[in-house]
């Protein structure tokens, strides 16, 4: 509070300032995720607006344009503070609501002194973002982990035990977390003062959790990775929770949520074996289980090696612990996929590089042993430090020449990623462009193809090819049918990409029987 | 402008597409790209996401460029890949192997332990290295151990001296150690953990919960149980395809006999004609030397699990068919009869006669596309022969049908009547109730007699002859009336007597003996009340019944279930005689009986039950089918008290049968019993009747009370039946009840007896009197309280020795 004169609360709109690519200064419109106080700063967690979720970052006040400051508007459309609809963070009405309830208005208190009673003062109007913590009303357990967090703060502030000890619930009004809210209509807060990475709780009395107003909500789907319906999403899942994560040569920034253990997402870095991908709390950790782990490549069957480009295929049933391992890693950089189930449908498809260490995950994507919807990927991702080189468009092609083995067209698994959209895009046209540019042209005649051949060329699933088309703008309607036509542009554009395409998988190289999955009892 | 007013068809998948290039066609511009026809395809993003302003930057610059251009990627967050101290974090190299990786099954379960030391427990380590050794993984096993013990609550020190199995020093200071790590440690474990999800559902939202199991409302679940449904379903279907082709290749097999069969045929009539064999002569010399040979034998079993075994069956030749075979067969024996009269006189022809019907037949067979079935019958039961059209019967001939089966008569049945099968007498005895019989209006015996009832109750007797038909017509029926009684149906003499029989020549002397010896069993009607005026035809006994349609239900069901036991009617004189054996019998039981209750009075009053179970012991083995039948018949012959019942509340002393005059006399024997309960509440008219039962004193009481229900609104008739007369057990084992005077279990029950047994004694009537009574607790709910048998023992002093046998059903 000590720059502001404003109480800048979550769902809050201001400009922020953040680099474009070219380090050039922009100030994108950004909303108040959560606010969070460390050792007397503020820092605040922003999402861009129009931004991918990926970009959203923690950042200091003076980042902000206050000037523009735009407080959530007072929506009468969410009517009741129960079963607040949306995951939308920008949710407005809880400040309202804050407002009017009497115990809700509470001071900010400032880190030395962390407060465990109810507010001395209210300090603004606005509604506080810190709620505090009281101890009645809670379960035995909660009300312990409150008490430790209490003796943490009272012990220097310290703080990593907060962090992790209380689940801290970031503070979306309107959306708490089921197991902190016990029906008790205190305002909870917990300070952190030093934890960056806790976010202050704020667990409005009443309201319950943030999935409708029936309780529990139903459990999704249990088939596919993917989530496209975003009602289960709340705040937490909303914000990135491991700061830094280290796997063999690389440190990964992480861009979305992912459920590793709780009281991992404290700490500065975590750690991950390359090859099994456990993940540990510390360097020393690591150090001593990589004495206990012999693993030196993923732990399946190699279906294809070319080069150093090596594919592991590892049942999601077999081998669980990798295939959580796994998936936890993913959810770091998939926005939409749910880890919601086990992973027993799911074959998964590690591309590996290999030197002398052994082989060094590069991208994985997942597979469902037995796919309703034609699905032949259902997540897919180049690790970030091998994005951008090639590795995305082997891994789709891998995926296809498994559906050309298998006599099947497929589709990557609902809703694409901007990425991902990209990918597949650019993969699809290359591919398309390749087969339209050397027709085999029988007997001198205009070459001619249909879509269902490109689709059984390519095993790219018709709706894929034909929206392709379109997207390359190829099909024309002339002298009463359809034709397609390739133009100068498209031609050059493709041959220059092509030459740029140096990874290709090789068929010959692939040792791939496919199962029927159908006949086993299921995964 | 013309050019958007025609529509565009659909883009059809399959239709070739024309590949141009742009230069081919300069005038395609003119033709505006027309997409309109073509679905614009979904990108498969979110919605909101597809707005987003990096990827519409990207997109657009790659349709600008058609190229990937540096500055117009979507940006993400840095990574850096230069961490210094990789190689020596991952030591050692690793040599790729020629062939493919190949992970073995088993080759990932190592057993390490889960937990990783960290620097804080590489210092407690350094510290108790120095006092032993310890590695690194020793302590890490230890703790890996220590929290899979503590799922909820940490294990305490002696838990884990179990667990752990180390030395005293090393394990406290470890496990003190740990507890001190836990208690700080921030997540539910040491060893981190992905959070669970909890059965109760609490953790379905928790975003930190991940991988939960997959419940069985899992789809593919369902497929499977659809998958075990379908598979069975295949399986049936199988099996009765397998089944069918089966039935296929035998009827193939049996269609091919037969048409070899037919050839055959064909081939001997056409030899015996070319040899002018038209009488069969030339035939029946070929086959005379030709053992007998089974013509049809084709047990024909079906797969389907239940083997229908059709008997086999030959086809004699004529000339050899015995005599025994004679009494098998019904028919046969008369048709050859009829060929061998046609012999006598032209025909010449004996013993051709199967082959024609066989012929006919089969070639019928073919008309009918016959099932086995019917192949069978046609086989076993040729049609009537057209030859045999002057059959001396005429149109009356029996000519067998096509569709019909004619069974042979089964050896073992025939002429099977009990007296000439002594071994099946006593369970045939039911079905072939055949006695001696004499009429009473043309006097004369008329054999073997099995009564039963026709239309309108008239009695229809079905003669059975048997081979003593003679003798017994020269019986005299008179002699009936001199045996004693009908109480001779006692199983053994009759066994016995039977066994005499069978033999087959008795003469009328033996008949004569076995009559009086009461060794068999012989019936006359006879009328009770005006036996002249009877119908000789009809045994008065039973056409009295009949006519007695107003008796009760409970006499009429006595008398069907004293069928079962008895056979005879009684004569006046048989009563008579029975009745006085039983008084004698009668007071012989007293006698012993007041011996006996003097004894379970000394030893064991408290203990009625061993009492009841005593008595019924004695009754098992004295009861007599005597006594039993008399009881019945007793019943059966006295219509009167049965009228009485059902139509007045009084008791018709001028019409009561010898059975209650009898009860003046005998002490013992009480057939009826009025007792007027002077309850209001109670106004029954009780009709008990006693049936003494042998040595024990226990009357069995078929009791049956009718209560007006106009004086009785509250209670409800009540009408018992007992129906078993010479089974105690009946009633004994459901709620007996032995009382004293005092300690009757129901009190209305036990008062009712005792007013009973006070009403008795004023008329000097004897002890036994049985009461039936409603009892008041029952009241406004029972309908029908079943039988209440009092009994009271000792004659002299009735009323010192009471039981009260109280059954309720209710």
């Amino acid at each position: 509070m000590a720059d502001s004169q404003v109480e800048i609360v979550e769902g809050c709109r201001l400009p922020v300032l953040r680099k474009n690519q070219e380090n050039e200064d922009e100030w994108p419109l950004a909303e108040i995720l959560s606010v969070k106080e460390i050792t007397g700063r503020k820092l605040y967690y922003v999402h861009y607006i129009d931004f991918n979720k990926r970009l959203d970052e923690w950042v200091t006040p003076d980042r902000l344009d206050l000037k523009k400051l735009q407080f959530p508007k007072k929506e009468a459309k969410t009517p009741t503070k129960n079963g607040l609809p949306g995951s939308r963070p920008n949710s407005p009405e809880r400040d309202v609501k804050r407002k009017v309830e009497p115990v809700s208005l509470v001071t900010q208190v400032s880190p030395a002194t962390p407060v465990a009673s109810l507010p001395a003062s209210t300090e603004t109007t606005q509604a506080s973002v810190y709620p505090l913590v009281r101890d009645a009303g809670f379960t035995p357990k909660s009300a312990a982990g409150r008490t430790e967090a209490r003796e943490d703060h009272e012990q220097l502030g310290t703080l990593t035990t907060n962090g992790t000890a209380r689940r801290l619930i970031p503070s979306q009004p309107g959306r708490k977390r089921k197991a902190s809210c016990l029906g008790t209509d205190e305002i909870i807060k917990v300070f952190q003062n030093i934890n960056p990475r806790c976010p202050s709780v704020f667990l409005p009395p009443g309201e319950d959790s943030q999935d409708s107003s029936d309780g529990i909500p139903s459990a999704p789907r249990m088939t596919g990775s993917l989530v496209s319906d975003r009602s289960h999403d709340d705040i937490i899942t909303r914000m990135k929770n491991i700061d830094c994560i280290e796997l063999g040569r690389h440190r990964l920034k992480p861009w979305y949520f992912s459920p590793y253990p709780q009281e991992l997402t404290a700490l500065p870095i975590l750690y991950l074996c390359e090859f099994c991908l456990k993940y540990l709390r510390s360097l020393k950790c690591l150090q001593r289980h990589l004495t206990k782990c012999n693993l030196r490549h993923p732990p399946g069957n190699e279906i294809y090696r070319k080069g150093t480009i090596s594919f592991f295929e590892i049942d999601g049933r077999k081998n669980k612990m990798y295939s959580q391992n796994l998936c936890l890693l993913a959810k770091c950089f998939l926005d939409h996929k749910t880890l919601y189930y086990d992973t027993d449908p799911f074959l998964f498809y590690v591309m590996t590089e290999y030197d002398s260490k052994g082989f060094h995950i590069v991208g994985y994507f997942s597979k469902e042993k037995e796919s309703t919807e034609d699905y032949n990927v259902a997540c897919i991702l180049t690790l970030p430090p091998y994005q951008r080189r090639g590795y995305g468009k082997l891994l789709i092609e891998f995926s296809y020449e498994l559906s050309k083995v298998e006599g099947k067209t497929g589709t990557p698994e609902k809703p694409l990623s901007d990425l991902g959209l990209l990918s597949y895009r650019s993969y699809w046209s290359q591919t398309i462009l390749e087969i339209l540019m050397n027709p085999k042209s029988d007997t001198g005649e205009r070459p001619q193809i249909t879509i269902n051949e490109i689709s059984e060329i390519t095993s790219v699933k018709k709706e894929d090819v034909i929206s392709t088309l379109q997207y390359l703008n190829l099909i024309n309607y002339y002298k009463g049918q359809y034709i397609l036509t390739l133009s100068e542009d498209i031609v050059d554009g493709h041959e220059r990409a092509m030459q740029k395409r140096h990874l290709r998988i090789d068929p010959k190289c692939l040792h791939f029987t496919p199962k029927d999955w159908s006949k086993r009892g299921k995964w | 402008m013309s050019k958007l007013s025609f529509r565009a068809r659909a883009l059809d998948a399959a239709k070739p597409l024309p590949i141009y290039r742009s230069k081919d066609l300069p005038d395609l511009t003119d033709c505006v790209s027309i997409n309109r026809a073509v679905p614009q395809m979904p990108t498969g993003m979110e919605k909101e996401e597809e707005s987003e302003h990096h990827l519409q930057r990207a997109i657009s610059a790659q349709q600008v460029f058609r190229e990937k251009k540096e500055s117009m990627v979507i940006p993400v967050p840095e990574a850096e890949s230069n961490i210094t101290y990789y190689d020596r974090l991952y030591k050692g190299e690793f040599k790729v192997p020629k062939q493919y990786i190949h992970i073995q099954p088993f080759s990932l379960d190592n057993e390490q332990p889960d937990y990783d030391m960290d620097s804080e427990d590489e210092t407690l380590l350094n510290r108790l290295n120095r006092k032993m050794e310890i590695k690194p993984v020793q302590f890490e096993t230890m703790i890996d151990r220590l929290e899979k013990a503590s799922a909820n609550q940490l294990v305490t020190i002696q838990e884990a001296k179990l667990l752990l199995n180390e030395d005293d020093y090393l394990l406290k200071s470890v496990y003190d150690y740990w507890v001190r790590k836990r208690k700080n440690c921030r997540g539910p474990s040491l060893i981190p953990q992905i959070k669970q999800e909890k059965r109760d559902g609490s953790t379905n939202s928790d975003p930190y919960v991940a991988f939960r199991r997959r419940t069985e409302k899992m789809q593919t679940r369902k497929n499977r149980k659809n998958d075990e449904a379908s598979y069975e379903k295949m399986l049936k279907l199988r099996r009765e395809f397998s089944r069918t082709v089966t039935i296929l290749e035998m009827i193939k097999r049996r269609e091919k006999s037969k048409r070899e069969l037919l050839h055959l045929t064909l081939e001997v009539v056409e030899k015996r004609y070319q040899l002018g064999d038209f009488g069969g002569e030339i035939l029946s010399e070929v086959k005379i030397p030709r053992p007998e040979k089974s013509v049809y034998s084709t047990p024909i079993s079906l797969h389907n699990g239940n083997h229908h075994k059709v008997p086999e069956f030959k086809i004699k030749h004529p000339h050899h068919i015995s005599v025994k075979e004679d009494g098998r067969d019904f028919v046969r024996p008369k048709k050859k009869y009829l060929k061998k009269t046609k012999l006598d006189i032209s025909y010449q022809q004996p013993h051709t006669e199967p082959l024609p019907a066989i012929n006919k037949s089969d070639l019928k067979q073919y008309d009918f596309h016959s099932s086995d079935d019917e192949e069978y019958l046609q086989a076993l039961s040729p049609t009537s022969e057209p030859d045999e059209e002057n059959d001396p019967d005429g149109s009356f001939a029996f000519r067998r049908k096509a569709v019909c089966q004619y069974h042979a008569p089964r050896l073992d049945q025939a002429n099977s009547f009990p007296w000439e099968y002594p071994e099946l007498a006593g369970l045939e005895e039911l079905k072939y109730r055949h006695c001696l019989t004499a009429l009473s209006v043309p006097r004369r015996c008329i054999g073997f007699v099995r009564r039963r009832v026709g239309r309108g109750g008239r009695v229809i007797l079905d003669r059975a002859s048997s081979n003593q038909d003679n003798i017994l017509k020269q019986l005299d029926p008179e002699v009936f009336n001199s045996i004693p009684s009908s109480s001779t149906s006692d199983c053994s003499t009759w066994t016995n007597a039977s066994k005499i029989h069978s033999g087959n020549g008795m003469s009328l002397k033996e008949v004569l003996s076995n009559i009086k010896m009461c060794r068999l069993r012989c019936f006359r009607p006879q009328s009770i009340q005006n036996r002249e005026s009877e119908d000789g035809s009809t045994t008065r006994k039973l056409g009295q019944t009949m006519n007695n349609r107003r008796v009760t239900g409970a006499s009429v069901a006595l008398l069907n279930s004293n069928r079962n036991g008895i056979s005879g009617g009684i004569t006046e004189e048989q009563f008579q005689t029975h009745r006085q054996q039983l008084v004698q019998m009668q007071q012989q039981q007293l006698a012993q009986l007041q011996q006996k209750q003097q004894s379970y009075h000394s030893t064991c009053p408290a203990h009625p039950n061993s009492q009841v179970s005593g008595t019924s012991d004695c009754m098992s083995k004295t009861l007599d089918s005597a006594s039993a039948h008399f009881a019945a018949s007793a019943v059966v012959s006295a219509p009167g008290p049965g009228r009485m019942v059902s139509k007045d509340n009084s008791v018709h002393s001028s019409n009561i049968n010898g059975v209650v005059q009898s009860s003046g006399t005998s002490k013992t024997l009480h057939s009826a019993s009025t007792a007027l309960t002077p309850s209001p509440a109670i106004s029954t008219v009780q009709l008990v009747r006693t049936v003494n039962h042998t040595t024990t004193n226990h009357h069995l009481i078929p009791a049956m009370c009718t209560s007006s229900p106009q004086s009785l609104p509250g209670n409800s008739s009540c009408l018992a039946t007992a129906v078993h007369l010479n089974n105690v057990s009946v009633v004994s084992p459901v709620n007996v009840h032995h009382s004293t005077r005092t300690s009757a279990p129901s009190p209305s029950a036990l008062k009712l007896a005792t007013v009973a047994t006070n009403l008795d004694r004023v008329p000097k009537v004897t002890p036994t009197s049985a009461i039936s009574s409603i009892a008041r607790n029952n009241d406004y709910r029972n309908d029908v309280s079943f039988a209440k048998l009092q009994h009271v023992k000792n004659i002299p002093t009735f009323l010192d020795k009471k039981k009260v046998i109280y059954t309720d059903t209710l």
